[in-house]
């Protein structure tokens, strides 16, 4: 019942907002919500573009996907108020998607966790997963989602993270179900979209094979989730070309995610470094930076085996902080799906420093921004500055999400307050080799 | 003997007719136009024509100039328009010029139609320009030139039939100041230098002291006849210069007076060397000028038989300004706060008709331009639809966005072209010196064909006239300049701090351990710090021993 009220309300603000020329110009300047990837104004340029010339090839000025441009294009054409409620329908659907998600999951962590009561520590009940949260949790999420200013802001901005959200909370709840082909359908869509999510696919087949009804080998697993993403994939790449009968927008999109030729500001850790680096280095950053989006699917695909829904709500925030043109809307899905691991929370170290960390970022973002463009009395380095306390403080949650995570797995079978071995001294819980 | 005679003699009379087939002639003149009684107009023109009846391909350099031939045949250059200006021509004051040319560098050539690489051509042609004339040209990089498609056909004949765009290239370098080191190698071009006729007058330093300074290089082919079998080659040289000639009392001026130089007797190697003076008809010049051809005061040069000092007396009570009859101008300017920019251009048609015009405008590539903002409209708000919109948006560090529009101007209207743009930004390497100077948006260029203008123009001989306007100067944010190193280390710092987090908690397990227990790192620096401790303790109670 609740989460039917927080859809309501979502929705009414949004509606609300889109209604506000004033904020609607305030935000469409905003550079941690629009970056030249995702922006709609590059959207509206491109069709623009498109309109005016006959060939496909001067389309320089947006740098994002064919399909999309179609939809957008064909929609305006034909139906301009539909597009607000795509935006409107497409927040929605994320947000019923993570309930379902969240609902679907704790009930199957409680069953698992009944089911392996032998193996759990005596004691120990207090910090277990508990009916309750079955009920609240999703309810909480659903209202974060539809409620937290970050996916407010980028729903208001028209900005194709939108869609992408989408794509990743219906993966969320395909995943749960452990059905690969619905699995490979999103990460596909996803990956059309910005190229990160294709790391997903690791987690593809761990869910599968923790999720599906059917049991077979992790190996079956892998195989199918690469074969239904593969023709997946080859069917969207097929309907861009019907769209678009040229190869060169989508090597060029591909082409600006990697190379990140544009050195507008934004939350991220890409701009201010490759303006500032000696040219000599810029080719080799650039693979280390694109490197380091990728790199930690594997590591933790091998470590969290047997959590798999984790592992997606790690890859998923390392791809949101470390991309080449991140925006608080990548940010917001996952920091609205912190409160699935609540059961961990007593064991973050420090989460009032990151939160607080969070929010003074957040706010000093649009005013050192005034200050350096609007204002002049400030200079680069004040935006700067700004952005990398949030990139730091999200680098913090994600890591200390972790920890905690980790940390609540040995407890539960530990107990509360672990023993040294053999003796009744209190031990301490520390990585060792 | 006598065989040996023949030879040299037949190979004397082949150079000779070799020679006479290809016959170059030159024309020099200089015009003085007094406007509005207030400002002097100077146009100096120095035409070197040469007939060649086939491809120009010289064997020898007669009255051309050498340096630039060769040039010209290296990069295969059919067409060539060089100007330097400083200042800003004002339409509206003093009519339509001779010779129109945006403020700063302008260069654009048309390549031969059997030219492999355009390009490479064009990239080769600049940087040896600019070592010809001492001029920053070899800043004209594939970031500043695009390929205009109906603002500059060529002026001459071209082979090939209607002219392919291909080879056309355009660039433009606002940010270019002229110097008197830019006008020493473009008068060592003339045949007679600076040593006769009209170019005599040309004193570097004075010519600054102007309003407006302007010297060109155009080089074409024109066909001898309709059916084009023959072309000859022709080589014309500007320079304009806009004089005050002070308001008040003092209104007579002398040509030593405005150029410090007395014009000399004409070239002997030229054709013709004609002086003209375009003056109110209660104005008198001494010496005495008897001929008069369509409205000038023409004097050969030919005929003075020592340097004069020709003075022309105004008449003081002259109040009412020649009327120039105002025909099209253009005024651009900069608009928005913060990133968002916007360019607005006032195009004014005081033209009793409505004349189709071609506008051109180039954008810096960092300044991103939306064609969805374009709006083009009266100033009483009736809305024009342009009859073609072309617009090429930048390729990020590659080409720079090119907007040409073709619509119509209606009489006795302002027409008011807006488009907006956002503020980019560029790499530290990419800032010139001084960045906080701001970058130059290159005048926008009005195409009008001559027929429209009909007496205004002060040039018949081409087909169109161009009007330029201002050079617009943008500041873009810039980063700091002094943070490269500072920035990679803190942008580092970030990345390792998510590296080393999750490297251990990949690679580690969470086990129990006393809480006493110490690292074998640990264990090993404090046996140190004993060891260390207890050699410095004995030292102290038994000094002697360490001796």
């Amino acid at each position: 019942m609740y989460e039917i009220c927080a859809l309501f309300v979502g929705i009414g603000l949004r509606m609300w907002l889109f209604r506000m020329p004033r904020v609607l110009l305030w935000i469409s300047s905003r550079p941690e919500i629009e970056t030249p990837l995702t922006s709609w104004g590059r959207l509206i340029e491109g069709e623009a573009l498109m309109r005016n010339s006959q060939s496909y090839q001067n389309k320089h000025s947006y740098h994002g996907s064919t399909l999309l441009l179609a939809l957008i294009s064909y929609l305006n054409l034909n139906a301009p108020s539909s597009v607000e409620i795509l935006f409107i329908a497409s927040d929605v659907i994320s947000a019923v998607a993570l309930y379902l998600f969240a609902q679907k999951f704790l009930r199957k962590e409680l069953k698992s966790q009944k089911e392996c009561k032998e193996k759990l520590f005596k004691g120990v009940s207090s910090i277990l997963i508990k009916p309750e949260h079955v009920s609240k949790v999703p309810t909480i999420i659903c209202a974060l989602y539809m409620c937290n200013p970050f996916s407010l802001a980028t729903c208001i901005s028209k900005s194709s993270v939108t869609f992408n959200n989408l794509f990743l909370a219906l993966f969320l709840l395909s995943a749960v179900q452990g059905s690969i082909w619905q699995m490979a359908f999103y990460v596909a869509l996803s990956t059309y979209e910005t190229l990160y999510p294709v790391q997903l696919l690791l987690a593809t087949g761990l869910c599968a094979w923790k999720y599906q009804e059917k049991p077979s080998t992790l190996k079956i697993c892998y195989l199918k989730s690469l074969a239904c993403f593969t023709f997946w994939m080859a069917l969207i790449l097929t309907l861009s070309f019907l769209c678009e009968p040229t190869t060169s927008s989508l090597l060029s999109h591909y082409k600006f995610i990697l190379s990140a030729p544009d050195q507008t500001p934004n939350v991220g850790v890409f701009w201010y470094f490759f303006t500032e680096v000696f040219d000599h280095f810029h080719t080799f950053f650039i693979c280390v930076f694109q490197i380091n989006v990728l790199i930690y699917s594997i590591p933790m695909s091998i470590k969290l085996k047997s959590h798999p829904v984790f592992l997606v709500f790690m890859l998923i925030a390392i791809t949101g902080i470390f991309k080449s043109y991140p925006s608080v809307g990548d940010a917001s899905l996952w920091l609205c799906l912190l409160p699935l691991w609540s059961h961990t929370f007593s064991y973050l170290r420090y989460p009032s420093v990151t939160g607080a960390m969070l929010l003074t970022s957040t706010i000093l973002c649009p005013v050192m921004w005034h200050m350096w463009i609007n204002a002049h009395s400030a200079n680069a380095n004040f935006y700067f500055a700004a952005t990398l306390a949030y990139t730091t403080a999200l680098v913090l949650i994600t890591t200390d999400t972790a920890m905690a995570y980790l940390n609540w797995h040995v407890r539960i079978r530990e107990g509360l307050k672990p023993c040294v071995a053999g003796t009744s001294e209190k031990a301490v819980l520390r990585l060792m080799n | 003997m006598k065989l040996k005679l023949l030879v040299v003699w037949a190979i004397f009379i082949q150079s000779v007719v070799v020679h006479c087939k290809e016959m170059d002639a030159y024309h020099e003149s200089v015009t003085m136009d007094v406007i509005n009684n207030n400002k002097l107009y100077s146009f100096f023109n120095f035409t070197t024509i040469w007939d060649f009846s086939d491809k120009f391909a010289p064997h020898h350099y007669n009255l051309f100039p050498r340096t630039l031939g060769e040039l010209i045949l290296k990069y295969q250059v059919a067409e060539l328009h060089f100007t330097m200006t400083q200042g800003l021509w004002r339409n509206h004051q003093w009519g339509l010029p001779h010779a129109s040319a945006p403020t700063g560098a302008q260069l654009w050539v048309w390549f031969d139609g059997n030219t492999v690489d355009v390009d490479k051509n064009w990239i080769g042609f600049t940087n040896a320009l600019s070592g010809l004339f001492c001029a920053s040209l070899n800043f004209i990089n594939k970031a500043v030139t695009v390929t205009p498609t109906m603002s500059f056909f060529p002026t001459g004949a071209f082979e090939g039939g209607y002219p392919n765009n291909k080879f056309l290239r355009y660039g433009t370098l606002s940010r270019e100041n002229l110097c008197t080191e830019n006008l020493t190698p473009w008068m060592k071009l003339l045949p007679c230098g600076s040593r006769a006729g009209p170019a005599s007058l040309l004193n570097p330093s004075q010519l600054h002291h102007s309003r407006f300074l302007s010297i060109g290089i155009h080089f074409m082919t024109q066909c001898q006849s309709p059916d084009c079998l023959k072309t000859f080659v022709e080589l014309q040289q500007h320079i304009s210069v806009v004089f005050d000639i002070g308001s008040g009392t003092h209104q007579d001026f002398t040509l030593r007076s405005l150029f410090l130089h007395l014009i000399k007797p004409a070239c002997p190697l030229a054709s013709t060397s004609v002086i003209k003076f375009k003056v109110p008809s209660d104005a008198s010049i001494s010496p005495p000028i008897k001929k008069i051809e369509e409205f000038y005061l023409v004097q050969n040069l030919f005929e003075l038989t020592s340097d004069t000092n020709y003075k022309v007396k105004l008449n003081k009570q002259h109040l009412e300004t020649i009327h120039i009859p105002e025909g099209i101008t253009s005024h651009c300017f900069p608009t928005g706060l913060g990133l968002e920019g916007g360019l607005r251009c006032s195009l004014v048609n005081n033209l009793p008709k409505n004349v189709t015009v071609v506008f051109f405008q180039v954008v810096p590539w960092f300044l991103y331009t939306q064609l969805h903002t374009l709006k083009l409209e009266t100033e009483s708000g009736h809305r024009i639809q342009p009859d073609i919109v072309n617009f090429a948006p930048a390729k990020i560090r590659e080409s720079p966005h090119k907007l040409e529009l073709v619509f119509m101007l209606l009489a006795q209207e302002v027409t008011v072209l807006n488009i907006q743009f956002t503020r980019g930004f560029q790499t530290w390497t990419e800032h010139p010196p001084d960045a906080n100077h701001g970058y130059y948006i290159s005048p926008a260029c009005l195409t009008i064909p001559t027929v429209e203008l009909g007496n205004l123009s002060r040039d018949h001989s081409s087909k169109v006239q161009r009007i330029f306007s201002e050079a617009l100067l943008i500041t873009i944010p810039v980063p700091d300049f002094s943070m490269p190193y500072n920035v990679i280390c803190l942008v580092c710092t970030v990345i390792a701090v998510a590296f080393g987090s999750l490297h251990n908690l990949t690679t580690r397990r969470l086990q129990k351990v006393s809480p006493k227990h110490k690292s074998p790192l640990k264990k090993k620096i404090d046996w140190l710090l004993e060891k260390i401790c207890k050699k410095a303790l004995d030292q102290e109670k038994n000094p002697s021993d360490t001796r």
